[in-house]
């Protein structure tokens, strides 16, 4: 199966649909509100069901599941918009909004929503990217200290920050279900990729947030 | 924050080990997937054009379509099958998917552009 969405008329986005294709066919999804919001981010799980956003009227965001032809609204409570990135084969959903504080990420598991705020990022600032099949999520945040960006992954509660050695910036895009996360990151020849594996950390020999530069990304 | 606080927030047992992905000739990398084989996916600019990449312990795999002005990977599966976008020297934007050097256009019919943005491994 593959997800999508497919212009119909290049300059209105208003003509976007999301699709699904399989074996040859295409379904195509008809949103409420019409407007695809963040039409890159449209995700399909191995249930079939698919994930993303969509634009009310009033330029509003509202995050979509898509299910043997039923569409199920994600909105979390209390914010302005909701942008949907990503779901799993649980159906977990991840992704971020907006409310009067800035902009937060969540993870849904059809009943609970919960807010991910990184603590030690800027407030307002954290941007969630991917979700695997165990939960764990990645996204980036905003760092006080240098006002740049690093990657970050949440695990049932839990924190760790992503930063690569001698970066400048860097954003952690997307999460396996082995735990390893790519991105891209950026020193003073430009910009990069990275593979980051974990390991033990009896077995590091560096974690360079945590051992090596602490004090950059803090208050 | 103090430092105690944000050891408190880390995961105490987890770390990373870090490796660079620079495809040939690039000059700018965006990422776009990865994965449970730890392929990773995406496209990156040379000389004014974008090529889609595939990341494998090492190995560069490049994806161009032919005779595109640009060519972009979205999505890895399980499997290998790579999920991206192309831009023909009419200026459509045509879908496909990429397994073992073997490109199948992806096309609703009638439409100006596809867009395939994920894929599953079912």
């Amino acid at each position: 199966l593959r997800a999508g969405r497919l212009l119909l008329n290049r300059p209105k986005r208003a003509y976007a649909h999301p699709f699904i294709y399989e074996h040859g066919s295409f379904v195509t999804i008809d949103l409420p509100g019409g407007v695809l919001a963040a039409p890159d981010s449209i995700s399909i799980n191995n249930r079939g069901q698919v994930a993303g956003s969509f634009e009310n009227s009033s330029s509003q965001s509202h995050g979509f599941v898509y299910e043997h032809g039923v569409i199920t609204t994600i909105d979390v409570p209390g914010a302005n918009s909701t942008y949907v990135v990503d779901l799993n084969n649980q159906g977990d959903i991840a992704g971020f909004y907006l409310d009067d504080t800035g902009k937060h990420g969540f993870v849904y598991d059809g009943e609970t929503f919960t807010s991910i705020d990184v603590p030690w990022g800027v407030s307002g600032s954290t941007a969630v990217a991917d979700i695997n099949n165990h939960g764990q999520i990645v996204g980036s945040f905003g760092s006080y200290n240098d006002s740049t960006s690093y990657g970050f992954v949440y695990d049932d509660g839990t924190f760790t920050a992503i930063a690569v050695p001698d970066a400048l910036y860097g954003f952690a895009d997307v999460i396996n279900d082995r735990g390893e996360i790519a991105g891209v990151y950026y020193d003073a020849d430009g910009g990069h990729a990275y593979v980051a594996s974990p390991v033990p950390q009896d077995q590091t020999t560096i974690f360079p947030f945590l051992k090596a530069a602490p004090d950059d990304l803090l208050l | 924050m103090a430092n105690d606080q944000l050891e408190q927030a880390s995961a105490p047992d987890l770390a990373y080990t870090f490796t660079t992905i620079d495809p040939p000739d690039s000059s700018s990398v965006t990422v776009t997937g990865i994965n449970n084989q730890g392929e990773v996916v995406g496209y990156y600019g040379a000389a004014g054009v974008s090529y889609g990449f595939v990341y494998d312990k090492g190995s560069y795999l490049t994806i161009d379509a032919p005779d595109a002005s640009f060519t972009m990977a979205n999505a890895i599966n399980d499997q290998g099958f790579v999920a991206g976008v192309y831009m023909d020297p009419d200026s459509i934007i045509h879908g496909y998917i990429y397994k073992a050097r073997a490109l199948t256009i992806i096309d609703f019919p009638g439409i100006i552009e596809t867009h395939p943005t994920s894929i599953n491994s079912r």
